[in-house]
């Protein structure tokens, strides 16, 4: 028995082996989440901004990242190629904590010169407690150490999306770089879409205090902070993304507009002060918010706008700076204030 | 360090090849005892180095006062040794476990040593045999300071067991095969680690996922979800514990050591009272031996014995946990063991199938107790369960091998797959949870045929694949 056990215990292991190694020799191959090898610009099959964008930051030439949750997905890089002349990369992550936007942003600054960071600074993702935000992304890709790529070789997940990836490629139902990720195509923007999409909350007994974001958006704006200190060199260029009139009744009916515009105040104090930051509203241009054919939801806004967004940038149309902000939020608070929201819904 | 992680891979495979190329039997063992402090200390953050030096300043205690037994004059200072050592070990449990508790969270150090409560009943077991002498002095006096130490740290049992009796370690540590597996040990090893590491990876964080998505939306429970989320529950803690008792039976055979079983297929039980001989049984026996037996246990009459058997299921409910939950579950079997000593053959002249239903119903309903947050959360998880709606929540399938499910999918199921997977898994983790034999059997007994093998393989490579999103065996928690 003990020469049987023997040859058993010996095909186990010798098995155990020969097929681990066959699973990660796929994933090295195939390499889904371009940990060894840079993407084909023309043709890749795009699944996973968390996973994938840390080999974006490894193998792309840049000096701009592009940066921001699902509101930012659909800026295309090229746009701010040519708008600023510049080379940029895009990095979001849907629903995207900043845990996680200070990984990827730390890869990035490891791996290139980066020159410039637009960053759609979206209010609800400062209004969140640090603790509900997500914190999803793969150490073992937003770094450079062998020791910890057996957790992306030795992988379930990476092999199941391995076998994705070349299933898709023999379709040929792949994309190129620039359209990465990019949602609005499959998707149709229009009032009635955006009203449908829109469940109306019932009025609160009483308003938020205008504190009530406070504490979190103090917490959340800190680490943006810690950015702009950490590379005084680098431009950041931080925008409010323009959030529908939807979005403004939902706040009216919630009690919760006074509180977030006490949240954008507290952004503009703490933000505007250094001299690598410009911070650009986008929220105050009342013809592209109040007309719901632009939008998707409440909050999510077609490509023309985006287009159009990027493309003022740079002229600084919509920048915040110490002297106009406060004028600028009052004139919009007075506008959301008085709005007549039940227009929308006759 | 988990056994769920490539890293334990590493580490088991260093471990078993390095230790046995020791020389003799003292540098084997000192090889093992530092293994077992880097497996300890490994991953753990910023508390592991204390938890350790804790156990370390516990174990020189118990084995000081041993020493002291042996070689001490007077014998109440002797006893009193054991005592002071038995104290120590009780007291710091209660600081690092309970002080939040009984001071309503005003007072917690917010952290335990990781594997305190196993390696406190395995220190109370050693000096309560000493007491007794069912550790005679002269078996005492062969066990040196480096054995003792390895005793209390030893990698497999550390964390969450089995407890090791000082009978089911010492003499074997002592013994020829120590560190010296055969073949016959090797392919024990392997077979129970495959095992087991299905029972974790595969089934029991399938049906975690299953159970949690079910607390997390308590207030949408319906009557189907609520039994799935129940009886998801009593598989997962089976299959998690279980899985990890034979990863470390499996670790510690591939050294040369035997554990004691900790698990005989609970859940074919036919009374509460035989449930609580197959499940967790190391702990049932330390109980029994270290407190039923030495309270009186059923020598002093009916009621008596009723209240021994009730100190001692609230007391192990405690030990699970420092809430009302854990109190709620230890009552609740304590209750049920009460009324079949009552009922007495009465309840043995029922249908097998009767006896096992009611059983397995009790079990089930008694868990949820142990899982909730909070008894209000019990209760609504009870309600749902019996008045809730109808109706599967398509939530319910959220987490649950969501790879596998995703690449189903793909391939054409449409958005069934979840469903398909949960009964899938239910089905299997049914059957598996049982049928007549266990893993710990089976390792002794298996024939080493090919299919075997070949099963072995594929479990441990798809176990081997999944761990990067694996979570925590739930007994390292207690």
């Amino acid at each position: 028995m003990n020469e049987r056990k023997k040859r058993w215990a010996v095909g186990v292991l010798a098995g155990f082996l020969a097929i681990l190694s066959l699973c990660a020799g796929t994933v090295r191959v195939i390499d889904p989440f371009f940990h060894y090898r840079d993407p084909n610009p023309d043709a890749e099959v795009w699944f996973d901004e968390r996973y994938q964008n840390a080999g974006l930051l490894r193998s792309q030439s840049y000096e701009t990242v592009l940066m921001g949750t699902s509101l930012a997905a659909n800026y295309r890089p090229f746009w701010f190629d040519v708008f600023y002349d510049t080379s940029t990369v895009k990095v979001t992550f849907p629903n995207g904590g900043f845990h996680e936007f200070t990984q990827a942003l730390d890869y990035a600054f490891e791996k290139q010169n980066v020159k410039r960071v637009i960053f759609g600074l979206d209010p609800n993702i400062l209004a969140r407690p640090a603790a509900d935000a997500p914190d999803q992304l793969p150490d073992y890709l937003y770094d450079d150490d062998p020791w910890n790529d057996g957790r992306y070789l030795l992988n379930k997940d990476v092999l199941i999306r391995s076998a994705y990836t070349v299933w898709k490629k023999a379709r040929g139902q792949t994309q190129a770089l620039q359209d990465a990720f990019l949602w609005d195509g499959t998707l149709y923007f229009s009032r009635k879409l955006a009203l449908a999409s829109y469940q109306r909350p019932e009025i609160a007994a009483k308003p938020f205090p205008a504190d009530a974001f406070s504490h979190d958006c103090d917490e959340n704006l800190a680490v943006v902070k810690s950015w702009v200190e950490g590379h005084p060199d680098t431009q950041f260029v931080f925008f409010f993304s323009p959030y529908s009139i939807l979005y403004w009744d939902k706040m009216q009916r919630l009690g919760e507009t006074d509180a977030m515009f006490a949240l954008l105040r507290r952004t503009a104090e703490e933000l505007l002060p250094y001299e690598n930051v410009d911070l650009q509203c986008f929220l105050t241009d009342t013809d592209v918010i109040t007309d719901l054919d632009n939008y998707a939801d409440h909050i999510h806004v077609a490509g023309r706008v985006t287009y159009a967004m990027a493309q003022a940038m740079p002229s600084g149309e919509y920048r915040l700076t110490e002297e106009n902000y406060r004028q600028r939020l009052d004139a919009l608070h007075e506008f959301v204030v008085n709005y007549d929201y039940e227009k929308i819904f006759a | 360090m988990g056994f769920q992680s490539l890293a334990f891979l590493l580490f088991l495979t260093l471990t078993e090849t390095l230790c046995p190329l020791a020389k003799n039997r003292r540098t084997g063992v000192v090889l093992l005892m530092l293994a077992s402090a880097v497996f300890y200390t490994w991953g753990l953050g910023e508390h592991a180095l204390e938890g350790l030096g804790i156990l370390l300043v516990g174990g020189v205690l118990t084995f000081g006062a041993a020493r002291y037994w042996l070689f001490g004059q007077r014998e109440s200072r002797r006893r009193a040794a054991l005592f002071l050592a038995a104290a120590w070990h009780i007291a710091v449990l209660l600081a690092f476990k309970y002080l939040g508790f009984f001071t309503g969270g005003a007072v917690s150090p917010g952290w335990a040593p990781l594997g305190l409560s196993f390696f406190t009943f395995q220190q109370l077991w050693f000096l309560k045999e000493i007491r007794t002498g069912e550790l005679p002095p002269a078996a005492l006096k062969r066990i040196d300071g480096d054995t003792f130490t390895l005793f209390s740290l030893f990698f497999p049992t550390v964390s969450s067991g089995p407890i090791l009796r000082p009978g089911a370690f010492f003499p074997q540590a002592q013994g020829e095969k120590f560190l010296r597996p055969d073949w016959d040990d090797r392919a024990a090893g392997l077979y129970a680690i495959a095992f087991g590491m299905a029972k974790k990876v595969l089934l029991a964080d399938a049906l975690g996922a299953v159970v949690n998505d079910g607390y997390q939306h308590l207030d949408q429970l319906t009557a189907p979800a609520a039994w799935l989320v129940i009886l998801g529950y009593t598989l997962q803690l089976y299959f998690d514990f279980s899985g990890y008792c034979d990863i470390a039976a499996g670790a510690a055979r591939l050294l040369g050591i035997r554990l004691p079983a900790n698990f005989d297929s609970p859940y074919r039980s036919l009374s509460v009272g035989e449930f609580w001989k197959r499940w967790h049984i190391t702990l049932t026996t330390f109980l029994r031996e270290c407190l039923y037996f030495p309270l009186g246990g059923s020598r002093r009459g009916r009621i008596r014995t009723y209240g021994n058997i009730l100190l001692v299921f609230l007391i192990s409910g405690f030990w699970h946990g420092a809430g009302w939950t854990f109190l709620a579950w230890g009552l609740l079997h304590g209750l049920a063991q009460v009324g079949e000593r009552a009922a007495g053959a009465r309840l043995t002249r029922l249908p097998a199938a009767l006896r096992w239903t009611g059983t397995f119903l009790f079990v089930n309903l008694a868990w949820v107790f142990f899982r909730s947050p909070s008894l209000t959360a019990a209760g609504t998880v009870l309600r749902a369960a019996f008045i809730g709606g109808v109706g599967l929540p398509p939530w319910l399938t959220e987490g649950l091998l969501s790879s596998e499910a995703e690449a189903l999918n793909v391939l054409g199921l449409g958005g069934r797959a979840g469903f398909l997977l949960l009964a899938a898994v239910y089905l299997v983790a049914l059957t598996a949870a049982l049928k007549p034999g266990n893993t710990i059997r089976r390792m002794e007994t298996f024939r080493p045929t090919f299919g075997r093998c070949a099963v072995c393989c594929v479990l441990l490579v798809w176990a081997t694949l999944s761990f990067s999103g694996v979570a925590t065996f739930i007994y390292a928690n207690f």
